[in-house]
């Protein structure tokens, strides 16, 4: 069968006819034929002017591509490390034997692809499964039979989309206009009986949040409430309530939240069905007190006590679609300060005042970059190009996610003052391929700061003309490496180069280049607005301000938060997140993602800022905090990073590209028993090897993993070497046994896939370990805790 | 008007433009350094990782890093050494990934057995092929050919291929790729006129002579600088030129020697081509 080329066409009309729209035309080519046709990408060539190997290159680069037919539902198991460590494996596994596919197969009648993905970003919620476009959370090996029976049934769900919102009728002409403007909008909220904020994050969306906010229009309509969605500043709107699907409020173990405002009542665990009960609430002035969980509101509740919000001050209390709400909270207000009473380099200034350091994870100083740029700039007469990163590819991260989400205006407008400060006049985007929603919020805000004027030609009638571009990552965990996503915005395999010279000097299009990092991009409106102090009295001596973090894992309270740089661990995985589940024992956190390291117990008080977790081989990275307990195991763990990196490595340099699967094999080795303390050694030579040689920053903090965990976890690689596996997680160095609590349920039974466990209603049923493949289902299905993990093998 | 800077390469003090590469500085120098991905008529790209040397600076306080040579520019005061023993055991770590990796060939054991590289811990698979994605073929096809080949996929599965996987169609069979892979990975054959490569066939062209034309004046006998052609006793009873068309190497000097226009070539031979490049140097080795 032959692709609809016209399609082909129409997809090409829709960008530039330049090799900088390649990645974006794949990627839609991809979504109309769920694959890249042959024909299609001869077409892609002869039209871009691009050799026909070089389309075949990016094609087999990026993951987000397929060359054969995938299924019409694509399942993706998140193998992110908070998904890892609560039990992703075991999904994947369950998934390939119910669909009886391999990973990356699609099935024969061509209903299914099954995949597994390096994070999705809904760590709070882990294990995810995302079918078709829809997410699933905390999936459990149970459910996997009736969630393909489903996908069955339905065929590819869609993404619940609402349509957008008109964009706003005005035009913003100057900044007195910008301040008459926020005072309307701060006016017309004031006289509002309240609000109401569904949070919108993708892990309250993932638990029916949508429904929850169609839930309560209707009930609202129902019972005559006077519920707006929308609101415009010449409405008098006393006694309305305003309604709105908001960006993530944090605690996204408790979704779907409603939070009501102003009398700051939180309600946790929504359903649709409670809308009613919500509703009568609201007219009655009383509250749903079995959906308040231990605490009332944010006031009184420790998860959110314990965190000073920055950059995520406007995050779920603005509505991200909506220009006017941004400015009802004094969106813009920055923007025009500086463009009517300040000087490009007062702004940068303020900036290099505020000691504001890149949230990228290196922490490179901000300011420092900008006048790298600059100068050089000046010196070649060739205009900077302003680039945010929000190519979050850390698994056990979804910081960039949230804000780009929750309050695309803030990052358009650092981007903006970023621009004004450094005489830039393009700029770009790059988010990530896995992150539809924040793609389509960006660009709604795109679309309206053009609409008003706060993009293009003379903005606000200064002399400052700009706009920026979103660019769409295509699956690559190494484009998050600043000169791979220079390549990768130019249309190229994002492959990194030396970095002698620097970006800021010769990036992008060899233009001087500043690339920061969403969550730095979101500091600059308030650093401009407030001043330098409104960042730097926050903080440490050396790291200013706070840092965003996601908290995953094996604790109580997963969520987004942010604290004070120097906030030590233990207040993050205790005091917020309440510790491990169940009374577990904390065994280590996480951090920087597969960059980063494991840090023990001993070292939970250390105040975390850039420099602390350098110090003690771990880093800051983009903010993930994977917390681990008594049931992770360390080995395991280095391991799932090693493999990870070595399907994400570009492949371009030896060490990186030979090294990491070399130690996938000795790691291999040690998780099966079968190695030797000779096995650690050459472990310990690669990973220190590749840490030297390697040509990027990802191949260069590559074995940080492995050696943290070997310096801090050495006794469970020993014991490992001993043939036991202390935290019951290596296939091959454990067995499970069913304990006397046994009820006879039969559940097991049904489960196991290697009909090992036999036995009679209400009798204690039996395990064969010559049948049992270690695969875990029976545990996971077992509602009585009577399946115990047993060190030492079949026995 | 390009300045020179001061630096010293091993202790010895040497002067160059600024913004040329350590490596070329030093091989001109006569220091040998090293290298599987650096090819004098190519832009550097680093990504062997054999060439890195150790570099400080006066104003680094006593620090120094490994920087990769083929693309550090150089700069006044920078001190270099090809040869310390954090240079020596990163050259080891290289070559000891790549050795496992190909263990058939012969350039790459030779180079890893010079800097004492042990595989035996290592997953080694005999049966894999010699390439060691250093991409020269594909940047030379790229530069100088017609962009026939190309890298392929990422991380450990990357490798050499063409569009789907199929014979490239772009490809002139010039056999630039197969000239320059380090560690002859890339099967390229001659079988009579016939030259194949990325599973295309090339005819030739070898110079051919019509004994009808043909004087056996000897000129073209003189003229071939590979000995090739040679004025014979033919069966038929009379001299005659005669080029044997698997030895002959295209050049066409006899085309042009021949008075009486008896020798025909429609094209060079695929090697020859790639003379004026200078070839591969497997320096390292030495």
């Amino acid at each position: 069968m032959h692709p609809d080329l016209t399609k082909v066409d129409e997809i090409l009309n829709r960008y530039p006819r330049d090799e900088s729209s390649l990645v974006m035309v794949l990627q839609d080519i991809q979504s109309q034929f769920r694959f890249l046709p042959c024909e299609a990408l001869e077409k892609v060539a002869d039209d871009l002017a691009i050799p026909r190997s070089r389309i075949f290159s990016v094609a087999t680069f990026y993951k987000a591509f397929s060359l054969s037919p995938r299924g019409r539902v694509v399942v993706q198991v998140c193998k992110g490390t908070a998904c890892h460590v609560r039990g992703a494996q075991l999904l994947e596994d369950e998934f390939c034997r119910q669909l009886a596919l391999k990973v990356g197969g699609t099935s024969a009648d061509g209903s299914f692809t099954l995949e597994t993905v390096n994070c999705v970003g809904a760590c709070a919620m882990a294990p995810v499964v995302v079918m078709g476009e829809k997410y699933h959370r905390e999936v459990k090996a149970g459910q996997v039979p009736r969630l393909i029976k489903n996908a069955q049934k339905a065929g590819a769900d869609k993404a619940e989309s609402r349509s957008a919102p008109p964009l706003p009728e005005y035009r913003l002409s100057s900044a007195a206009e910008v301040h008459h403007r926020n005072r309307m909008a701060v006016d017309t909220r004031k006289a509002l009986a309240g609000r109401v904020q569904v949070c919108g994050g993708t892990g309250c969306m993932a638990a029916g949040a949508k429904d929850v906010h169609d839930a309560l229009c209707k009930a609202a309509e129902a019972k005559g409430l006077p519920f707006r969605v929308e609101l415009s500043p010449c409405q008098h709107p006393s006694k309305q309530y305003l309604l709105s699907l908001n960006g993530c409020q944090g605690l996204c173990q408790k979704g779907p939240l409603v939070h009501l405002m102003p009398e700051d009542v939180l309600y946790t665990h929504v359903k649709s069905a409670d809308a009613d009960a919500i509703v009568d609430a609201i007219a009655n002035g009383t509250r749903v007190d079995r959906l308040l969980g231990d605490h009332q509101g944010r006031s009184d509740d420790p998860f959110y006590q314990g965190q000073l919000l920055k950059v995520l001050e406007h995050c779920g209390k603005v509505d991200p679609e909506s220009l006017d709400d941004y400015m009802a909270h004094g969106g813009f207000a920055g923007l025009a300060k500086a463009l009517s009473s300040m000087t490009p380099e007062q702004v940068l200034d303020a900036v290099d005042q505020s000691g504001l350091r890149g949230r990228g994870g290196a922490g490179f100083p901000t300011a420092r970059k900008w006048r790298t740029a600059l100068k050089a700039s000046k010196k070649t007469g060739t205009p900077t190009y302003v680039l945010c990163n929000g190519d979050e590819g850390d698994p056990g991260a979804f910081m960039d996610r949230s804000v780009a989400e929750g309050c695309p205006y803030q990052v358009i407008e650092g981007m903006i003052l970023g621009a004004f400060a450094l005489g830039a006049k393009q700029g770009y985007i790059y988010v990530r391929n896995e992150y539809p929603l924040a793609v389509a919020r960006l660009q709604l805000a795109l679309a309206a700061c053009r609409k008003v004027g706060l993009l293009g030609d003379r903005i606000l009638g200064s002399d400052l003309s700009f706009d920026i571009r979103i660019s769409r990552g295509g699956g690559a965990f190494v484009c998050g490496e600043s000169t791979a996503l220079m390549r990768s915005i130019e249309g190229k395999v994002g492959e990194p180069r030396a970095k002698y010279v620097r970006s800021a000097e010769r990036g992008l299009y060899d233009s001087p280049t500043v690339l920061n990092n969403v969550e730095t991009w979101a500091l600059v409106p308030g650093i401009v607005e407030h001043g330098p102090t409104w960042l730097n009295s926050i903080g440490t001596d050396r790291s200013k301000g706070t840092k965003v973090f996601c908290l995953v894992g094996q604790v109580q309270r997963t969520g987004l938060v942010e604290v004070p740089m120097g906030a030590t661990l233990r207040h993050l995985v205790f005091g917020l997140g309440g510790g491990p589940p169940e009374g577990r024992k904390f065994k280590a956190v996480q951090t920087g993602g597969p960059s980063g390291g494991c840090i023990p117990e001993h070292m939970l008080d250390l105040p975390v800022d850039f420099d602390k977790l350098t110090e003690v081989g771990s880093m800051m990275g983009s903010g993930g905090l994977i917390v681990m307990d008594d049931r992770t195991c360390m080995v395991d763990v280095a391991r799932y990073f090693v493999d990870f990196l070595m399907g994400e490595s570009c492949g371009k340099c030896t060490p990186c590209r030979l090294g990491l699967p070399q130690l996938s094999f000795l790691l291999g080795k040690v998780t099966r028993g079968e190695a030797k303390e000779a096995d650690l050694k050459a472990i310990e030579e690669i990973a220190v090897g590749m840490g030297e040689n390697s040509l990027c920053g990802l191949g260069k903090s590559a074995p940080n993993p492995v050696l943290s965990t070997l310096r801090y976890f050495r006794e469970e690689y020993e014991a490992h070497l001993r043939g036991s596996c202390p935290a019951g997680v290596c296939r091959n160095l454990i067995r499970y046994e069913i304990t006397d609590d046994c009820i006879g349920c039969l559940l097991c039974i049904k489960a196991c896939p290697n009909q090992a466990i036999t036995g009679e209603k209400k009798q204690k049923h039996v395990l064969d370990q010559t049948k049992c493949d270690k695969c875990g289902v029976c545990k996971s299905v077992c509602n009585h805790a009577s399946i115990a993990v047993l060190p030492g093998g079949a026995s | 008007m390009t300045t020179l800077v001061n630096l010293t390469i091993d202790g010895r003090t040497v002067r160059a433009p600024a913004g040329s590469y350590v490596l070329q500085v030093a091989r001109e120098a006569g220091i040998e350094i090293p290298t599987l991905c650096d090819h004098p008529a190519l832009e550097p790209v680093g990504a062997c990782r054999l060439c890195l040397v150790e570099v400080t600076h006066p104003d680094w306080k006593g620090w120094s890093g490994l920087m990769t040579s083929c693309l550090y520019p150089v700069e006044e005061g920078i001190q270099v050494s090809t040869s310390s023993a954090r240079v020596r055991d990163a050259r080891r770590q290289v070559l000891t990934l790549l050795a496992a990796r190909c263990p058939s060939s012969a350039a790459i054991r030779k180079l890893a057995e010079q800097h004492g590289c042990d595989t035996t811990l290592l997953q080694v698979d005999p049966n894999a092929d010699n390439c060691i994605v250093c991409g020269l073929c594909t940047r030379v096809c790229e530069s100088y050919a017609t962009a026939a080949i190309t890298t392929v996929s990422r991380g450990a599965t990357k490798a050499v291929g063409s569009f789907e996987a199929q014979p490239p169609e772009e490809c002139v069979g010039c056999g630039a790729c197969a000239q320059v892979c380090p560690t002859d990975n890339i099967p390229a054959s001659r079988t009579g006129a016939d030259f194949r490569i990325w599973q295309r066939t090339f005819p030739t062209f070898v110079a051919t002579v019509d004994p009808k034309r043909c004087t056996a004046c000897g000129s073209c006998e003189e003229a071939c600088p590979f000995a090739v052609a040679r004025v014979v006793f033919a069966a038929a009873g009379h001299h005659v030129a005669s080029i044997p068309a698997e030895q002959c190497r295209g050049c066409g000097a006899c085309v042009g020697a021949c008075p009486s226009g008896a020798i025909d070539q429609k094209t060079y031979e695929w090697k020859a081509m790639l003379e004026p490049v200078p070839s591969f140097s497997q320096g390292g080795a030495s």
